[in-house]
């Protein structure tokens, strides 16, 4: 009966382990030849230092030691894979439309939020004239020309606002859409060379997951100084965006917990 | 100072932009397909060839050998099998005929340097030893 190595009791195991653990494992492959070779080369650097009188310990020791430092041989195989700069690009520019599209997309979805909000609180809990605001004579004749049946100038206003803040979102919502099926549609067509893949998950996933945390923070504290400056009106276009971006980050923020083993895992 | 501070900063600088030096004068490629070019090897092997021909005054980690070798093969200048000897399974190198023709160059290359740097350094071999100046 054998009982597993425990670590640190081999100069050359404990190599080959950081050595796994440090070659990316989205190119199995390569881990794979660079560890055979190590290893091959490690252990008969051991056999001819025995064979000199060596202990095992040391010759463990002395044919890692002349081996040089693990960080040194995993940087210069990262090196030899670096992709390219025309590729790099390539993964930036698919990266930024994914992304793009996806805010987009948040940003209709937002809209659609924004039309509940309208919904049930009419357009006062979505926009609001802010205090002190003055709404010019030419701009009133024309939301009231939009919009004959208004009680007044600020309703009219309201109304058109309103109207906006929904239709807008919606329409860059539609734009994201078409964005999205444009990156999947490319992706699948360059899908066996990998040309128009996007910057690895966990990248994208850390970007996502600021920039809607971010957004979403940004527009609670704007949505919570209507409620304290406007008595709550105009609650909902900040509001809507606050939601629908917080409950982007949350979802991206679990995706980038189930991969955050693998990156500490490198780290290790 | 500057200089100093310089001097201990450049190696991890050069490190981090990937441009650190072989431990062979930047002429690691051209030893490692003359290496090859004699017959076929596995990496220790080659190692073992390097340090024999050299009397062991190659000061460079053994493990900068096989990123090396690595790369030469993505060039086209090496081709390498699988080989199961003396009980290990090992990645056995070759040269191919674009390896050859950049040993060749590679050979021209350094001629040329030491050609040039001999030139600069014969009239000292003439004066014999050098001498710092008397104030």
């Amino acid at each position: 009966m054998t009982s597993d190595p425990v670590p640190g009791d081999s100069p050359v195991q404990d190599y080959l382990d950081r050595l796994v653990v440090l070659l990316p494992a989205s190119r199995p492959r390569q881990l794979r030849s660079v560890l055979a070779e190590t290893e091959a080369h490690l252990m008969d650097a051991v056999a001819l230092a025995q064979a000199q009188g060596l202990s095992v310990a040391d010759a463990e020791a002395r044919a890692v030691r002349e081996f040089g430092p693990v960080d040194d041989l995993v940087a210069a195989e990262l090196r030899r894979s670096r992709p390219s700069m025309a590729k790099t690009a390539r993964q930036v520019i698919s990266s930024a439309v994914l992304l793009g599209s996806i805010g987009a997309i948040a940003v209709g979805v937002s809209g659609l939020v924004a039309g509940l909000f309208w919904a049930v609180g009419g357009t006062s809990a979505v926009v609001a004239v802010a205090p002190g605001q003055q709404l010019s004579a030419a701009d009133c004749a024309r939301w009231l020309a939009q919009d004959p049946s208004a009680a007044g100038c600020q309703g009219a206003a309201l109304a058109d606002w309103a109207w906006e803040t929904v239709v807008y979102r919606v329409a860059l919502g539609l734009l994201g859409c078409v964005g999205l099926a444009g990156y999947l549609l490319l992706r699948r067509r360059g899908d066996s060379s990998g040309r128009w893949s996007a910057l690895p998950r966990p990248i994208t996933t850390t970007i996502a997951v600021t920039a809607f945390t971010g957004a979403g923070l940004w527009a609670t504290g704007m949505g919570v100084d209507a409620v304290r400056v406007s008595a709550g009106h105009g609650i909902g276009q900040w509001f809507s965006a606050a939601i629908v971006a917080l409950a982007a980050a949350g979802v991206f923020g679990w995706r980038l917990r189930a991969d955050l083993p693998l990156m500490t895992a490198k780290d290790g | 100072m500057l200089s100093r501070l310089l001097l201990t900063t450049a190696p991890a600088c050069l490190d981090y932009l990937g441009m650190r030096e072989d431990g062979a004068g930047g002429q690691l490629d051209v030893l490692l397909l003359a290496v090859l070019a004699r017959h076929p090897g596995h990496g220790y092997a080659v190692i073992a060839a390097l340090r024999e021909r050299t009397d062991g005054a190659l000061e460079m980690a053994e493990g900068a050998v096989y990123p090396a070798l690595h790369r030469l093969q993505d060039a086209g200048l090496l081709t390498s099998e699988w080989q199961l000897l003396e009980g290990r399974r090992r990645r056995v190198y070759r040269i191919t005929s674009e390896g050859t023709a950049a040993l060749a160059a590679g050979r021209r290359s350094w001629a040329g340097l030491v050609s040039r740097v001999e030139a600069v350094l014969r009239p000292l071999a003439a004066v014999g030893s050098l001498r710092p100046a008397r104030a």
